[in-house]
């Protein structure tokens, strides 16, 4: 059964649409940028991307995305290690939404959490406790591991607990003590999922923007991607030195997403292997003091946001100056969450049906091709998007449009990724019986195929919804006064000192990033997935 | 000479208490054989050590010759087991799976591969050594399995419901190949299996099971 044609040329129109103007051609015109002048804009490359001061950014980014990936594995592996040898049943459901959780937390939130609680005037101070280095290398990366490691704790968790029970059995009757069975029975079914992580998590590092810009933001630690961000929007605009950041970023994160791409399809589990956070098992094996010991240390990387919501100053919500100080910007966070969530569900949708209508062999270049947005830079995509189409887009001027088009290129791939699997099951047989019944196409999917749909959609919007309510790096290309989010209020809130304020508005949002994250997990009946999401 | 003896090995489950108390001398190959959940399989594992056996409820001791290993992990035990769905090693070839044991032992590459390519050439392997076992057969996984289990000489061979995963045709002559592999190497041997010909066709002797419902108590022995 073939998809009617008024359902295949719209699907084919925003498929392609959506990848070459909003992906192919921005790039394009970014790495173009190398060979001279671009649209008027200045911008001509070649000295400035070799330049010395570049480079370090270059060598900073790197070095700090390879620390943070490092002491992430480091703390994550023999975590995971034990979670998927130990825990099954209940622990195994709690230890997994645990680990998950951080990855829901908008990264805005986790800078002001690091601030509020290892600041010079945060909760650890407080009790003697000073972390004079939080604004420094070290403070980055520290605030990365605690983001990262549990991610990895909960792929290596899946890949241990989905290690044959009987192999390593075997290998013990065999004669292989605790450390032979995890070289040569456990390293086999790990090494794929381990490297797929390790390669993710740098990229989330180096793609990492809001945490630089509060913790790390000009001198301390400059990355391509606030380099990027600090010469467009900075107070010395300079176009040319951003394309140059641009393109190296582009070099730093491609590489990364290629790798996670090779090792994905290595472990054989693509949907989920490396950015997956699929779960660990949930046999009704009553758990031991060991296992709920390890739920404990899982439970240890959400403490620090349970001490930021308990401490909030929730109050401040009651003033009405504050209060309508963060209306707009509350309104306006939900409506573009709203319409990227909207967009993203529209694009990933046509993407499925668009590859449907393809033949067997070449199914998976849309697949791939909608991927590929999981490893450009937001910050890169948004300057080719300025210098592209400049006569249409000034960022002094504010675009929301922008704003929702970045963010729903961001977001294509998680959607895709969780729609795609359905598009491989769909049953044409039983819509053909609904056809030969008397229903129209539509109404044969709405009642044959849409209730298999429906939980992974609203999953998917509700996923949508809360990581483009966090977003910040989108935002920040194409703010202007009048076109200021929560999350963009909060770092300025920061950057002013005033942590009191930007603790309570993140608390909030916090509380709504992961209302919506868990509102989708539910809807999704354990359908959803962290695969893909990505951080700014 | 080995022999495998359980004395008075009594174990207490939720709703059920497993007891044991048998002998399999050198040479012999004894079956033991019960109603599906009876608690055949467990009966091995706690042979093996793969069940916690260190509880308040857990009595009684297995010997194997001399030895008392009631409380040794499996690693240290020397049982050589073939478990029900083989668990062969997927990320290792057929020769590494088969030469596990004697790797374990601290046996050189080329020691191992003298040692087992003849059981290989035996039982009809040699050819795909170096392959993955996802390419093996149904048989040809179940030679590997019990290859596997004996090459480095175990004290004891447990061998877990061998055949039911085989179709009627190739059980006959997997029973054949086990009878002559455990030829090469007679130590006492344990099999599981709720099939009477492979009783019949492989076993010396026979482990009694009896229970009593109204008590919830399994005996083997």
């Amino acid at each position: 059964m073939k998809a009617p044609l008024y359902l295949r040329i719209p699907a084919a129109v925003v498929s392609v649409a959506f990848w070459v103007f909003f992906l192919a051609v921005p790039l394009v015109t970014v790495f173009l940028s190398s060979a001279g002048d671009v649209a008027g804009t200045g911008a001509v490359m070649g000295t400035g991307m070799f330049a010395p001061a570049t480079l370090a950014v270059v060598r900073t980014t790197v070095w700090q995305a390879l620390l943070s990936t490092a002491f992430s594995l480091l703390a994550g592996f023999p975590l995971g290690l034990w979670a998927g040898t130990v825990l099954s049943g209940r622990a195994a459901r709690i230890s997994n939404a645990l680990l998950a959780m951080p990855y829901g937390v908008p990264t805005v939130v986790v800078a002001t959490a690091a601030v509020m609680i290892m600041g010079r005037s945060g909760l650890l101070a407080r009790c003697g406790i000073v972390f004079e280095w939080l604004y420094t290398l070290k403070g980055l990366v520290l605030v990365h591991v605690f983001l990262n490691a549990p991610l990895v704790a909960l792929v290596v968790a899946r890949a241990r607990a989905g290690v044959p029970s009987g192999a390593v059995e075997a290998a013990r009757t065999l004669g292989a003590g605790r450390l032979p069975v995890l070289w040569h029975i456990v390293r086999p079914h790990l090494q794929w999922n381990v490297a797929g992580v390790a390669v993710q998590v740098f990229g989330l590092c180096s793609m990492s923007f809001a945490l630089v810009l509060i913790l790390g933001g000009g001198p301390p630690v400059e990355t391509l991607e606030t380099a990027v961000y600090l010469h467009v929007r900075g107070s010395w605009p300079d176009v040319g030195a951003a394309a140059g950041a641009a393109i190296w970023q582009g070099v730093v994160t491609m590489l990364p997403w290629a790798a996670v791409v090779f090792f994905q399809s290595r472990s054989g589990s693509a949907g989920a292997g490396a950015g997956g956070a699929g779960g660990l098992p949930s046999g009704h094996v009553p758990a031991g003091v060991g296992a709920w010991l390890c739920v404990f240390f899982c439970l240890l990387f959400v403490v620090p946001y349970l001490a930021y919501l308990v401490t909030a100053p929730w109050a401040l919500w009651l003033d009405p100056s504050f209060a309508g100080g963060l209306a707009r910007p509350v309104v306006l966070t939900l409506l573009l969450s709203i319409l990227s969530a909207t967009g993203a569900l529209v694009v990933a949708a046509a993407g499925v049906f668009f590859s449907l209508t393809l033949p067997p062999p070449v199914r998976s270049v849309p697949a791939f091709l909608m991927s590929l947005p999981s490893g450009v830079s937001i910050l890169v995509l948004g300057l080719g998007v300025w210098m592209a189409y400049g006569g249409l887009i000034d960022p002094f001027e504010g675009s929301l449009a922008a704003m929702a088009a970045l963010q729903t290129v961001t977001l294509v791939p998680l959607v895709f990724k969780l729609l795609w699997p359905l598009a491989g099951g769909m049953r044409f047989h039983d819509m053909e019986a609904a056809l030969t019944l008397g229903a129209i196409p539509a109404r044969a999917f709405m009642l044959v195929e849409w209730p298999r749909w429906r939980p992974v959609v609203l999953s998917a919007f509700g996923l949508s919804l809360g990581a483009a309510a966090g977003e910040v790096a989108a935002v920040s290309l194409f703010y202007s006064e009048r076109l200021v989010t929560l999350p963009l209020a909060m770092t300025r809130m920061m950057g002013r000192y005033d942590f009191e304020k930007a603790h309570a508005a993140g608390a909030a949002l916090l509380v709504v990033a992961l209302s919506l994250a868990a509102g989708a997990s539910l809807a999704g009946d354990g359908n959803s997935s962290y695969a893909g999401k990505r951080r700014h | 000479m080995e022999s495998l003896r359980l004395d008075g090995v009594e174990k207490k489950y939720p709703g059920f208490t497993l007891r044991a108390s048998f002998e399999v001398g050198h040479g012999a190959r004894a079956a033991v054989s019960g109603r599906s959940g009876s608690g055949k399989t467990t009966l091995l594992r706690i042979i093996a050590g793969l069940e916690r056996f260190d509880g308040a409820g857990d009595f009684g001791r297995i010997m194997i010759g001399g030895d008392d290993v009631t409380r040794m992990p499996p690693e240290k035990r020397g049982i050589g087991y073939v478990f029900q769905d083989q668990a062969l090693f997927p990320s290792m070839s057929v020769l590494d799976n088969a030469a596990f044991g004697l790797r374990m032992r601290g046996m050189g590459r080329e020691e191992r591969e003298s040692l087992v390519m003849p059981w290989l050439e035996k039982t009809a392997l040699a050819g795909q050594a170096r392959g993955g076992v996802e390419k093996l057969s149904g048989g040809e996984r179940q030679r590997l399995a019990f290859v596997r289990a004996l090459v480095w000489k175990p004290r004891v061979i447990l061998l877990d419901e061998p055949f039911s995963a085989l179709d009627a045709g190739l059980r006959a002559a997997m029973r054949a190949e086990l009878v002559s592999l455990h030829l090469l190497w007679p130590v006492p041997l344990l099999i599981v299996t709720h099939d009477v010909e492979d009783v019949e066709a492989v076993a010396t002797a026979r482990v009694p099971f009896s229970e009593d419902a109204a008590r919830g108590v399994r005996c083997f022995g």
